[in-house]
């Protein structure tokens, strides 16, 4: 991986990346790639920023129309809504956003080392398998935020790592529309990608589960929202699995209330 | 702008509502379905209020990449778009036109464009302006941009990103870049 070095092949392999990234067209592979070469590159962080900026300025100069009121209504009627939602409430108390948030590498595992339920554990322990990880969070758009993301791989020197095969998740259940893999980001370094993932539900959530060597089961991340794409960085530590489940609650939990709607041995 | 906070989200929407739906009423040339996608990009961009992060982007590339990237995406599943000239429904704004015209692809593309990026496109090399207009006002991916110019996808590639830098400096694009080469 490039580690801040300006000229390095690895920049050169993914500046030229950068427009169709910046315009979504990449492929989820590579699109991680590239996100992972922009956390540990600042230079090409720069350019990415650049092309960012230029390609605001060349699509704002469409011709302006007014647009029309009731787009308005309709905008405000809509997150009027979402903000009337119970699970708005529950996401202010628990300061979690309404989208899904950004947690930095590290900070999320801290509180969620429980258990798995005797109701869940055998549907978890079915696709398990072994390997190491730590895990930690980064639940955002593709090509939304980066920063936490990029810090927390550009302290861990992350690299995207094109030859490791991705492991496809195995979806069921009301996940079941979903699709996803784990790719290698570096060692030790994962990212779980789940694609047309949808609406939880009102006052329900997805939810992040790992388990350990030791059969130790933590809740990582949790959110709320449908998504076209959902990604979610494991990084290394003691982890043989990955699932996803249901909740009915947006709260995150200390144990899973049923077996995974998604699942993937490291 | 916090999460939640009605007031400055109301304060972004009065400030970019025009440009948003200009960008969708655009590309879309649907006035209602530059409506929706107009919606949904304020909807979405509510959902991310969070993740804005003003040190690295202004506001207006925020909003405008948010909802340029919608647009593109609605173009891409539609399969409605500039060059899409068969199996369209009645009423297809986009492939009505195109089907009217005679070089409509290319005319397509440009009608889109402001005055500001038609001016500054028309000092890249040729090639370099088609494929950024293909792709930036078009919707189309490289790969099929690479079929259109019957060019290698790597020369595309080359070419947008070539023909970026150069519009950084016509579009006047402050950046902190240190202006490294790509190949």
């Amino acid at each position: 991986m490039a580690n801040d070095t300006p000229h390095s092949d690895s920049h050169d392999e993914f500046v030229e990346l950068l427009v169709p990234y910046a315009l979504g067209l990449l492929d989820d592979a590579d699109a991680v790639r590239v996100k992972a070469a922009l956390g540990a590159d600042t230079a090409l962080r720069d350019e990415y920023s650049a092309i960012q900026e230029t390609s605001s300025k060349l699509v704002g100069s469409v011709p302006i129309v007014p647009a029309p009121a009731s787009v308005r209504a309709r905008v405000f009627e809509a997150i009027g809504a979402a903000a009337q939602r119970p699970d708005a409430v529950a996401a202010a108390d628990d300061a979690a956003p309404a989208v899904a948030p950004v947690v930095p590498i590290n900070r999320a595992v801290s509180s969620w080392h429980v258990r798995w339920t005797r109701f869940a554990l055998p549907t978890f322990a079915a696709v398990s398998a072994a390997a190491c990880i730590a895990l930690a969070f980064v639940a955002t758009n593709l090509h939304g935020d980066l920063d936490d993301t990029r810090n927390d791989l550009a302290k861990q020197g992350a690299a995207a790592d094109a030859g490791f095969a991705p492991h496809m998740v195995s979806t069921s259940g009301d996940l079941s529309p979903a699709s996803g893999a784990l790719l290698k980001v570096a060692d030790g370094q994962y990212v779980l990608v789940l694609r047309n993932v949808p609406d939880p539900g009102l006052g329900k959530s997805w939810q992040v589960w790992t388990k350990d060597q030791r059969d130790q089961i933590k809740n990582v991340a949790q959110w709320k929202s449908d998504d076209d794409t959902r990604y979610v960085l494991l990084d290394s530590a003691d982890i043989t699995d990955v699932m996803v489940s249901l909740e009915n609650t947006t709260a995150p939990l200390a144990t899973p209330s049923g077996p995974p709607v998604a699942s993937v041995s490291v | 702008m916090a999460i939640g906070d009605h007031t400055a989200f109301e304060a972004l929407y009065d400030e970019f509502a025009d440009l948003v739906f200009s960008i969708a009423l655009g590309m879309l040339n649907d006035r209602g379905r530059a409506e929706d996608a107009a919606q949904d990009v304020w909807v979405k961009l509510w959902n991310a209020a969070g993740s804005f992060d003003g040190g690295r982007s202004s506001v207006a590339t925020w909003v405008t990449t948010l909802a340029h990237r919608h647009v593109i995406d609605l173009i891409r599943r539609s399969n409605v778009r500039v060059g899409d000239r068969t199996n369209h429904e009645p009423g297809d704004e986009i492939a009505e036109r195109l089907d009217a015209g005679s070089d409509t692809e290319h005319d397509a593309v440009v009608s889109v464009m402001g005055d500001d990026a038609r001016r500054a496109l028309a000092e890249l090399p040729p090639l370099q302006a088609e494929a950024i207009g293909l792709a930036y006002f078009g919707g189309f991916s490289q790969s099929e941009i690479a079929a259109k110019m019957q060019k290698p996808l790597g020369t595309v590639k080359t070419y947008m990103f070539q023909g970026m830098r150069t519009l950084r400096d016509l579009l006047d694009v402050n950046t902190t870049s240190t202006n490294h080469t790509a190949r």
